[in-house]
């Protein structure tokens, strides 16, 4: 099984060491997953694995920075750990998959968290903060989560149609 | 955007201009995905990309050059292409194109509806953007319940994205 574990088009330090962290080998391990995939954006400076193999519990891990294809790790995933961005977390909602999002504090806005409350609320997702992760994945809650609802742009489109027609 | 989009009928609207940040290479790359969906000629789509008003850190009197020139960029786009219809999401010039496709109304020459829908990620208030569209565009859409407390004009639509 395989944790995908995304940034986004910046960096995210807090998340990116907390996933290199001995202790979260070890909980992705007692959960069952065997792969880890890791997007650390301009993170890379904080990407550093264990430097035992014994410290990884078994657990594959690929590291990147960017990657063309994000929809190839977000279909395969079988737990979406990302940075709480719109983005990042409508694709893994939208793909059925469980997601925890980790804000990111750092960044300019506190509305980032807002949209992770409410999502959490509803129990579509977790919300994680970086030093929380294990006992989010421990806890297993990520299993209980609600599905997504379809999204349908479809009255964008009437709108667009009843605004263009409309005689000024 | 992307998103919003697969809503809108192409065939209906089969010419379409995109207006993005010059220094955005997400949204070309979106653009690009989004339309090579189509079954149609190239043609039917133009992307124009138009410099930000003032880049993070630059001196504020050389912004007014750079603003100057990001508002000539902007108009010369939306006159050439004449839409019938806007449709933003809250990027940082499209403050400036909205204000660009009123200046035809003003003058009482034609009249360019705007649509604006904020944010998924604007939960309990708005962003910039659309603090200054609210009272700009014709139809304005917010995507959380909350928002109309305060903005009792917005339309709220969930599930859109």
């Amino acid at each position: 099984m395989l944790v995908y574990v995304t940034v986004g088009s910046t960096g995210f330090d807090a998340l990116v060491s907390a996933v290199c962290r001995k202790d979260f080998f070890q909980s992705l391990a007692d959960r069952g997953f065997r792969k880890l995939a890791v997007q650390y954006g301009s993170s890379d400076g904080v990407f550093e694995l264990p430097k035992t193999a014994s410290e990884l519990f078994g657990v594959s891990v690929e590291g990147f920075d960017y990657t063309r294809w994000p929809q190839r790790y977000v279909e395969q995933a079988d737990l979406i750990i990302c940075h709480a961005g719109t983005g990042s977390i409508l694709e893994a909602l939208h793909a059925g998959k469980p997601a925890i999002a980790v804000p990111n504090h750092e960044l300019m806005d506190g509305h980032q968290s807002e949209i992770c409350q409410e999502l959490a609320a509803a129990e579509y997702l977790l919300v994680s903060e970086p030093g929380q992760l294990v006992d989010a994945i421990d806890s297993g809650r990520y299993l209980e989560l609600v599905p997504y609802p379809h999204a349908d742009p479809r009255p964008i489109g009437e709108i667009l149609d009843e605004e263009s027609s409309r005689k000024k | 955007m992307a998103r919003l989009l697969q809503g809108v009928d192409f065939d209906r609207y089969n010419q379409r201009l995109y207006i993005v940040g010059e220094s955005d290479m997400l949204s070309l790359d979106r653009i690009g995905a989004l339309e090579a969906k189509r079954d149609h000629m190239a043609e039917e789509y133009t992307v124009s990309r138009i410099p930000r008003s003032r880049e993070v850190g630059q001196s504020w009197s050389s912004a007014v050059f750079s603003s100057l020139s990001c508002l000539f960029s902007v108009c010369q786009t939306v006159f050439q292409h004449n839409p019938d219809v806007v449709l933003c999401n809250g990027p940082g010039n499209c403050v400036i194109v909205c204000a660009v496709a009123l200046i035809p109304r003003f003058f009482g020459l034609k009249c360019i509806p705007i649509v604006y829908v904020e944010s998924f990620a604007r939960v309990r208030s708005l962003s910039l953007s659309g603090k200054l569209l609210y009272y700009m565009a014709d139809r304005f859409v917010v995507q959380w319940p909350g928002l109309l407390q305060k903005y009792p004009s917005a339309e709220f639509i969930p599930h859109l994205v």
